[in-house]
């Protein structure tokens, strides 16, 4: 059997080498253009970090701070000493934070449910349009209504559990409630309810990609929901995983539209990283380089974290491992004998 | 026996209970998602310019479409808005397809590190270039062209590591080999067989993309700075801002924004009414082989 194997894998490789070639023309339209519209305007970017950029520069050079009688780090220095700089940051964790975990629990736990072969839910197809209604509309006026008739709805709300404290009711204190009127409140509610729809597709993508026998098994031997979910669903469904993991991230770390329906203020209460770099490109563009760069960083480990924690396929890593040193001694051995 | 049943009756019920509270959060959020525009048509407004413009305004709808069309450049911006978002979605939804195809199917050198390079890639905020961006277009002086706006959006890393993973479910060799006994060239094998094959994963993505680039202000504000040339997203902020100080009455202005939305909210609604019923779902995407 193996060896029948091996045959046509030897006879088979001449041809799939004559056909190489094509893979390469068909990626060389999305290297091509990812290195000259995006490689390039960021490199650009992060370079802009050791100049010395106060204004506009239009066609001039910016010039190395160094040239200006400046130490490299100078821009670095300016921004980790800025208290907004740190406040935003603050607030981008803050907001993340609050947004991603509701957000996924409330996404996954309907997809599971709506998914479940037991429960024989109704009517999927039309609330997944729903859902992603409001990122439909995001962006224009009809969004911002959209927004300003939440923040009412959970304002009355709010302004009720005032009431009931105000009576003193049921015990509760005026300022159990503050948090619920806050502006990171609302700006945490309003960016669940945009963003939650992309979630929840992907998760139904996710939850059906896996086979339906895997589950039976899982059923078969007893397992109950939260088991089947955490030991079977959620390592079945690994590369998706990875894919609404990075959207997320990626969303809500860039996150910077919503805070600004609120407008900025002084306090600093909803200024974001993402907003930062605006506020400073208007005026000093090797300042909002600096901030770009602090975004990348943590962008890039904040995924990485979650790659190498959850998702890399650690059983296909260990056989490639493997393989490869079979590979070796094989080559060695044939060496060996002639 | 006994014993069993009790506990088949128990799981019924709670599987009845577990339905009913999906159901009343699902019908939650339905709610908050469509109660906005029963306040809209049922004419009780939150904000109180649009509920005096129902009220003492006379004018109609037609007329709110005139006044837009006469004070805004509404067709041309409409226009640039559709040839920036229609180019860039199809662009990048082929783009991606076709990359994503040159990793699965054929056997070149650089793959695995090219699929790697994907994977680091996708962890790039897209806002990062635009200071960068910003220079280039004006140092080589290549503002003011639409084509500026639409080279950056074809390439998205996210659409195609979901496109890989699509056509790593649904691809087999045999396909590929068949097609070439028969004489078919390799780009009449990806235009013919597998973009039909790919067509859910590509409705997904264009729904995506195209939302993406119809509502994105960043990268035109700063390349299209022509009036003649500014998208509708744009076009539709300036005015918004400039309505207020046009019109004394405040309930025109805020009837004549809300014709201008129209505009801006349909294209997306109209491409996911045709295409959300194609959105993927039970192909075993990059499940775990067994």
């Amino acid at each position: 059997m193996e060896n029948k194997e091996a045959r046509i894998k030897v006879k088979t490789k001449p041809i799939n080498r004559r056909y190489a070639k094509w893979g390469y023309i068909f990626a060389l339209p999305f290297i091509v253009l990812y290195l000259i519209f995006t490689f390039v305007p960021m490199g650009n970017s992060l370079y802009y970090a050791f100049c010395y950029v106060r204004h506009y520069i239009g066609y001039a050079e910016p010039k190395l701070l160094s040239q200006e009688g400046y130490p490299w780090y100078q821009n670095f220095k300016e921004v980790f000493t800025a208290a907004s700089f740190w406040d935003s940051v603050k607030n981008t964790f803050k907001f993340s934070i609050g947004q991603i975990i509701p957000e996924w629990i409330l996404a996954f736990w309907l997809a599971v449910m709506m998914t479940d072969r037991r429960l024989k839910f109704k009517g999927r197809k039309i609330l997944k349009s729903i859902f992603v209604f409001p990122k439909l509309l995001a962006g224009s006026t009809v969004g911002s209504l959209l927004t300003s008739f939440l923040l009412m709805f959970f304002g009355s709300f709010a302004f009720k559990l005032y009431m009931a404290s105000m009576i003193d009711g049921f015990g509760f204190e005026f300022e159990d409630f503050e948090y619920l009127t806050s502006m990171p409140f609302f700006i945490i509610i309003v960016s669940i309810f945009m963003h939650f729809g992309i979630t929840f597709i992907y998760a139904v993508v996710g939850i059906t990609s896996v086979p339906v026998e895997v589950f039976e098994a899982a059923e078969m031997d007893g397992a109950n929901r939260l088991q089947t979910f955490f030991h079977v669903t959620i390592p079945c469904m690994r590369p998706v995983m990875l894919f609404i993991t990075i959207l997320s991230v990626v969303d809500c770390l860039g996150m910077s539209d919503i805070p600004a329906i609120f407008g900025y203020s002084s306090d600093r209460e909803n200024l974001t990283l993402q907003s930062y770099i605006q506020m400073q490109a208007g005026q000093c563009l090797d300042r909002a380089s600096v901030g770009c760069i602090v975004l990348l960083f943590l962008c890039a480990v904040i995924s990485g974290i979650f790659y190498f924690a959850f998702f890399r396929d650690k059983d296909e890593e260990a056989l490639r491992k493997m393989r490869r040193k079979e590979k070796r001694e094989m080559a060695r051995a044939r060496g060996e004998a002639s | 026996m006994s014993e069993n049943q009790l506990s088949r009756s128990f799981v019924k019920k709670t599987d009845l209970a577990l339905k009913i509270i999906t159901y009343i959060v699902s019908i939650g959020i339905t709610a908050l998602v469509i109660a906005p525009f029963v306040t809209l048509i049922s004419g009780d407004i939150i904000d109180p310019a649009m509920k005096a413009a129902r009220s003492e305004s006379t004018l109609s709808f037609r007329e709110a479409i005139d006044l837009v069309l006469r004070y805004t450049p509404l067709p041309g911006a409409f226009k640039n808005s559709m040839i920036i978002s229609g180019i860039s979605t199809v662009s990048c939804v082929y783009v991606s397809a076709i990359t994503a195809y040159s990793l699965v199917a054929y056997e070149w050198k650089f793959r695995r590190i090219f699929n790697k390079f994907i994977i680091i890639v996708m962890m790039i905020p897209s806002n990062i270039t635009i200071i960068g961006y910003y220079q280039l277009v004006w140092k080589f002086h290549l503002a003011n062209k639409l084509c500026m706006v639409i080279f950056p959006a074809i390439t998205a890393p996210l659409a195609v590591y979901f496109m890989k993973l699509y056509l790593e479910a649904t691809f087999s060799k045999d396909i590929l080999e068949s097609a070439r006994m028969d004489g078919a060239g390799e780009i009449r094998i990806f235009n013919k067989i597998i973009l039909p094959l790919m067509k859910p994963a590509l409705a997904t993505q264009a729904i995506f993309i195209f939302l993406d680039s119809w509502t994105e202000y960043v990268i035109p504000g700063i390349v299209l700075v022509k009036d003649e040339k500014r998208p509708l997203s744009i076009m539709a902020m300036m005015f918004s801002g400039l309505a207020a100080d046009m019109f004394e009455d405040p309930a025109i202005a805020a009837l004549i924004i809300g014709s201008l939305t129209i505009f801006l909210v349909l294209p997306p609604i109209v491409l996911f009414a045709f295409l959300s019923k194609d959105i993927v779902e039970g192909v075993q995407l990059g499940s775990v082989k067994y």
